[in-house]
Order: structure tokens, then sequence, then C-alpha cells
């Protein structure tokens, strides 16, 4: 499923004293497929912006459309399209609230009317991917540790089969290996179900590692947008508003300073040691 | 002089039924042994569920051991009379900075703490300026917090703890919700702190290049200390990190591909300086 924004701008308390413009003039393009990342300094509009994929927040003016229809265009609508889009929000284990993992993974699919069997295939195969065994099915969510939680949160969103998932900050608190294998799950489901997934980071490395296409936004704006060579060749400017390129790339730009010309173009870890055995081995 | 002790300490968390009757337990801190120096920088690290929330309390006595003695300053925190001391001398700063703060102006906020030890009001007036001072938001004095960035929050909530005149801070992933800015700031806040004010500094934090800038590395495991050195020891031992589902910098994984794929080179190199040295040194020579 594509998602297509023209001309969306958008106001926290319009017509008040406390008015904010949180969203200026939007343009963007995720075609159907595709691993997008969405990164900005705190408070530069991200989430609000998510928000409006799914019809949680409409427009002040311009629209969203999803495979070219304007999902506000009948208010009818927006429970079918919610059931299509997954938003994992920040903090989703604040969500949890069965009294097992299992349950709480299930809860939203009762309203899909599914036949039991299938409702349990997907449970199964939403924890399979988040990397839940069954010996957590009968724990209370809340006696998990905040990794796990966040992983049974994330779960209860996969079981929905989303067509486009979008996931705000999912890895937020998780240790290396569990940020790891969630975001690699969610590449290849992404792959497998080409479903469209869109990715709101604070971490450079891993949107360098993983998205197709990087939107860059700062104060309500999106100010750049392309391929990851594209955006982090600006270190400078993304630094100017709050974000950093991968640390590798400071690297690469430090040696080719220094006179150690290794090939441009590299942001992660395995093309830099490839780039630089290129040269040592020259 | 140690200012942080653990000896043979042990947690356990325990269920219990409607009729508080036990129906599960989990030891979280398993007989550990630690102790910290005054004026320390330690990173604590470890995966979810290993224990380092846990460590952070039991500093902090929000929570007494099962077993064994935690020394705070010279206090003993399973001793009732202590805690309030306990308290005074190891300040927390948490992951999420809109849970911390409470107040409706920056100024207000950080001088609610001292505002309760009953101080005189041109004594906490001159704490909070000092306080805001040291986290570089003092001219944030009379701003609404909730106009403020998630990194300046979070140096809010630092100096409200500062405002306390801690001996140690404990940092429970404060950088998790922060932009790179942000964490740079609040990283950058909790080293000077440091550096200027001799303050004990124990970060606890997923991020691995957060951690290389601190003096020492505790790794932690199944509620014990599996590893504990200086930065470039503990990152230099990229394979048991690993097991441990820790991770390095990316710098120090690339130092160790590089040496793996038979590369000349010394193991344990955390920063882009060392790197290009040792790499440009490597590239003269061939």
């Amino acid at each position: 499923m594509s998602i297509e924004v023209k001309g969306l701008n958008f106001f926290y308390n319009k017509g008040q004293v406390f008015e904010k413009k949180a969203l200026d003039d939007i343009n963007m393009f995720i075609a159907d497929g595709e691993f997008v990342g969405i990164i900005g300094h705190t408070g530069s509009g991200k989430s609000t912006l998510i928000q409006h994929f799914n019809a949680l927040l409409t427009p002040d003016s311009g629209a969203v459309y999803l495979n070219g229809n304007d999902i506000n265009a009948d208010k009818t609508k927006h429970a079918e399209i919610r059931r299509k889009i997954g938003l994992v929000f920040q903090y989703p284990e604040h969500q949890l609230f069965e009294i097992s993992v299992y349950k709480d993974v299930a809860f939203g699919l009762q309203f899909l009317n599914l036949p039991p069997q299938d409702v349990d295939r997907r449970v199964r195969g939403a924890l399979k991917v988040v990397g839940l065994s069954e010996d957590y099915f009968e724990k209370s969510p809340f006696e998990l540790s905040g990794g796990e939680k966040r992983r049974a949160a994330i779960a209860g969103v996969l079981a929905m089969e989303p067509e486009i998932l979008i996931l705000d900050e999912p890895t937020a608190g998780l240790d290396p290996k569990g940020r790891d294998e969630i975001l690699e799950q969610i590449k290849i489901l992404g792959e497998e179900l080409k479903i469209t997934v869109v990715l709101v980071s604070h971490s450079m490395e891993d949107v360098a590692r993983l998205v197709d296409k990087v939107f860059v936004m700062a104060d309500s704006k999106i100010v750049l947008h392309g391929s990851v060579g594209e955006v982090f060749a600006n270190s400078e400017l993304l630094e100017s508003i709050g974000l950093a390129a991968p640390q590798i790339t400071y690297l690469m730009k430090e040696l080719s300073q220094r006179g150690f010309s290794a090939k441009g173009g590299v942001y992660t870890v395995n093309d830099a040691f490839r780039a630089i055995k290129d040269v040592l081995d020259e | 002089m140690e200012i942080i002790k653990f000896e043979n300490v042990s947690y356990e968390y325990i269920r219990t039924d409607e009729q508080q009757r036990i129906t599960q337990r989990f030891e979280a801190i398993k007989q550990l042994n630690l102790s910290i120096e005054k004026g320390e920088f330690v990173a604590v690290l470890g995966h979810n569920g290993s224990g380092k929330s846990t460590l952070a309390k039991l500093i902090n006595a929000l929570i007494q051991p099962k077993s064994g003695t935690v020394t705070v300053n010279g206090f003993d925190t399973s001793v009732e009379e202590n805690i309030y001391k306990v308290r005074k001398s190891a300040g927390m700063v948490f992951q999420n900075p809109d849970n911390q703060i409470i107040a409706s102006v920056v100024g207000e906020d950080v001088a609610f703490g001292p505002e309760n030890l009953g101080i005189k009001s041109a004594e906490i007036l001159r704490r909070v300026r000092e306080a805001l001072e040291s986290v570089g938001m003092l001219k944030y004095f009379d701003y609404s917090p909730h106009n403020l960035s998630g990194g300046q929050k979070q140096r809010i909530a630092i100096a409200g703890v500062l405002a306390m005149e801690p001996d140690i801070i404990v940092l429970d992933e404060p950088t998790a919700m922060l932009d790179p800015l942000g964490r740079r700031d609040v990283l950058k806040t909790v080293m000077k702190l440091n550096a200027e004010k001799n303050i004990t500094s124990v970060l606890i934090t997923h991020f691995m290049d957060e951690a290389a800038l601190a003096q020492r590395i505790i790794v932690m495991e199944g509620g014990k200390i599996a590893m504990d050195g200086k930065p470039a020891e503990v990152f230099s031992q990229v394979e048991k990190m690993r097991e441990l589902r820790l991770d390095v910098p990316q710098i120090t994984e690339l130092n160790y591909m590089l040496k793996k794929s038979g590369v000349n080179m010394p193991l344990g190199i955390l920063t882009v300086k060392e790197m290009t040295d040792e790499l440009c040194r490597l590239k003269l020579r061939a």
C-alpha cells in the first residue's frame, strides 16, 4: 500500500492563543513495499506526522492518500483504514492490559470475526517474530522486563497483519541484541509480506543499515529526503538540526582528510570494512 | 575512598496471590560484590532483565537487599533511619523526562527537592541557579518545561537532582528517548559534573558509544557482574559482549573485523581519532 501526503498543514490548538504549527506543508511519497525511515530532532513533528497516516489526526489543510484514496474523504472508513495500518506508539508497553501475554496479543483479533485456529496462528506467528517463546504465553505482561513488554506490545500490532507498519521509536530502551533482532525481523517481515514499513528513529546507525529511503524533519518541515547515501552525505546539515550521521561516516571523513582515500558513500560498518580492506590490500 | 559498596548482595522480586501466598520468586541480584570509588564515572551495561535497574534502585535505597549490605556514603541502606541520608547522597535520573518534571516553570521544578529539605529561600534560589548553570540551562529559568526539547528536559531533571547537592548521580538510561544532539548534551553534562564537581556518576545505558566515555564499565548478567574493566578492555572482547546480548561501538566493531581478517592492529580501539591514526600508520608502512 502506498502513502502519499500532499500539502499537509496541521496546528495544535488551532484558533487559540497557544496555537502551534506542528506540520508545515508536508509533501511525501512512500511506494508500496518500501522501507522508509523518518528522522528528526525531538519535537520536529515526526510523531504528529505518522498519526496522520492512520487518521488519528486530520490535516487542517492538504491530504493523505493511501493507494491513491484520500483517507479523510469518508470518515466512516476510518475504522477499516486503522485495521490496515498498524501503528506502534512510543512506549507501547503502556498499552498492555490483559492477564496473559497470549491474550494481550490476541485482543485486537477478536473484533475481526476470525476462526479460532486463525487467531491462534496469528498470535503465535506474531510472538515468534518478536522472539517471545511459548514460555511467555501464559505469563502476565506485567511481570516481564521492559524489553519483553515492548516485544509483547509490538506483537499485538503485528498480529493484526497490517498492510502498512508504522513504528515510532520501537527500540528505545532495548538492549543491543534485542534491538537488532526486532529490527531484522521487521525488515524480513516487510520483504516477505511486501508490506510498507515506516520507521521513526533516533538511531542514525539503524536507519543507515535498514531503510531504502530517509525523510529528515526539522521544525515541522521535511528538510531533506532521499536514499541513505544522499541523506547522510549531508552531515553538516544534519548536525545543524540536532541530528548526526552514523559514527562510521565520521571515520570515513577523517580518513579522507588525512589522505587515506577509501571509496566514498560508506555509511555502515560492513561497507567501511570492505572499503578500508581495499585500500590496505592495494 | 569507596562511596558505594555492595557486599554479597542478593535481591529477589516476589509475586504473591490474593491470599498473600508466594507464587513466584525471581532473584534479580545474586551475591553481588562491587565497590565504586568517590569521583568515578562508571557505565553499567547488560541486556534487558540482567539486573541493571535493580542495582540502581539498591543504590538509592528504593529497595533494600534481601541479604548482604549496600553501603552508600558510609550509610547502610537497610537501616530505616539512614534512608533519607542515602537518598540525599545519591540522586536518580530516569529514562523518560516527561515523567520527572512536575512544575510548570523550570526554576520551580528544580527547586522542588531543596524546598522539601526545609532550607531558606535564598539558599534554595542559590542552589537552583547553580544547578541550572551547571547543566547549561540557566537562561530557561522562567520557561515552561513543556516547551523544551527532550534533551533539555532531561538536563532539567539532572539539575533537579543537583540542587539536592548529591555526592552520587545514578542515571538509568537517561538518553533512551533523545535525539543525537540531546544525547550528546546530556552526556557532556554528566562528564562535566563528574570532572568539575567530582560527582560519582553511575550511568546505565544501552548505547555502547556512551559507555566508551566512562572510566570503567561494569557488565551485568543474570544478577551478577560478568565483566568489569576499562572501556578498551571490555570492548576488545567483542565475542563475549555479543554472547551477553550486547554490542560494541561501531569503531570497535570495525577494529575487530579488520583484525580478524588479518590486519595487524591492536584491539580495543574506541574513537575515530585512534582508528584514523592506526589506519594511516598501517598505510604508510605498506
